[in-house]
């Protein structure tokens, strides 16, 4: 199996290819608004599929949308928005899974919502190894409180 | 305007990708919110969805307010993979995906997912019956071919064009698309 940036240009093939008119769609790499338009207008495919790149950021499918509208990045989402979102996600993986495997399951994904914010190791810890769902709602609110004392 | 059967897209719509242990339902909702268009389950094998294995069963769990969304079957059985995707049609997705794109070892060496690049002929048979079996819209996820050097993704989508699918989807490029939630990140 073949590794490496993906190779947009045989998809593009495929979408031009005359005797196809079923929609094709690219996949592989996107991972900014811009790339999406960029392979939109050099690959001419019916839409892409995004992977990667909305782990612990779903926002992105926001994020280009907006980009494609207006031509002009949407402002990244807060911090509390980030944390929210892992709320969220937090919430309906115990609804849906039950409390221990919503609450461990969810452990993979701290990581990736609070992605790129300073000194969050030891957070990253603490809601790693906590089971109580009421605790790791608290740790929540206090990293929106963290990087709100330090926005101010 | 690209649409799937009777589903109408929009134009240039966002798909989520299938993934592993991350496009469950509670990720799901998520992307649902902020836009995405169109998702999928994460990957469920044929073989225990026919034997109504719990882990299969579970991850056909899907919801109105995500609509539309397509159930991902993978397998190398096309007596399995039909009665599987009649049990998925049951349960009313809008439409049912093959995934021919998963270059895992446990996968492949089922001669399921990626592995079917190999074998056009069977991939062709394997989604006919699907294609029969079913009344939603079929659709597949694939790669350009199973090596650099065997790139035949122009020959599979004008073969499984003429079998009936919906949507030589989202081709994807290279080496990605099983790639664990654990890994990332990381």
């Amino acid at each position: 199996m073949y590794k490496g940036p993906a190779d947009w240009t045989l998809i593009g093939e495929v979408k031009n290819n005359p005797r196809i008119h079923i929609p094709i769609f690219g996949n592989g790499d996107i991972d900014s608004p811009e790339k999406a338009v960029e392979y939109r207008e050099r690959y001419g495919v019916d839409g892409v599929m995004i992977g990667r790149a909305s782990i612990g950021h779903p926002f992105i499918f926001r994020e280009i949308k907006h980009y494609m509208a207006t031509g002009q990045q949407l402002a990244p989402p807060t911090i509390a928005e980030r944390v929210e979102a892992a709320r969220t996600h937090l919430r309906s993986s115990i609804a849906w899974k039950g409390l221990y495997e919503g609450v461990v399951e969810m452990r993979r994904h701290y990581g990736n919502y609070l992605k790129g914010l300073p000194n969050v190791k030891e957070m990253r810890l603490r809601l790693c190894t906590e089971r109580d769902p009421a605790v790791l709602e608290d740790l929540l609110d206090e990293v929106i409180g963290n990087y709100a004392a330090e926005a101010a | 305007m690209p649409r799937i059967g009777p589903i109408d897209l929009g134009e240039f719509p966002l798909l989520l990708a299938p993934m592993e242990d991350v496009s469950d339902p509670p990720f799901r909702a998520l992307c649902k919110q902020h836009g995405a268009d169109l998702m999928f389950t994460e990957f469920i094998s044929s073989e225990g969805l026919i034997r109504k294995a719990a882990k299969g069963m579970k991850k056909l769990d899907i919801f109105e307010q995500e609509r539309p969304i397509g159930i991902q079957l993978f397998g190398g059985s096309e007596d399995a993979m039909e009665e599987a995707a009649r049990i998925a049609e049951a349960v009313r997705p809008d439409l049912i995906d093959i995934n021919y794109g998963c270059p895992v070892h446990k996968v492949v060496n089922k001669g399921a997912g990626a592995c079917l690049l190999q074998d056009v002929d069977k991939m062709v048979r394997l989604t006919e019956k699907v294609v029969k079996a079913v009344k939603l819209p079929v659709t597949v996820k694939t790669r350009l071919g199973w090596s650099e050097q065997t790139k035949n993704i122009m020959e599979v989508a004008e073969r499984l064009q003429d079998v009936g699918i919906k949507r030589s989807a989202s081709t994807d490029a290279r080496g990605h698309s099983c790639t664990r939630a654990l890994r990332i990140g990381r």
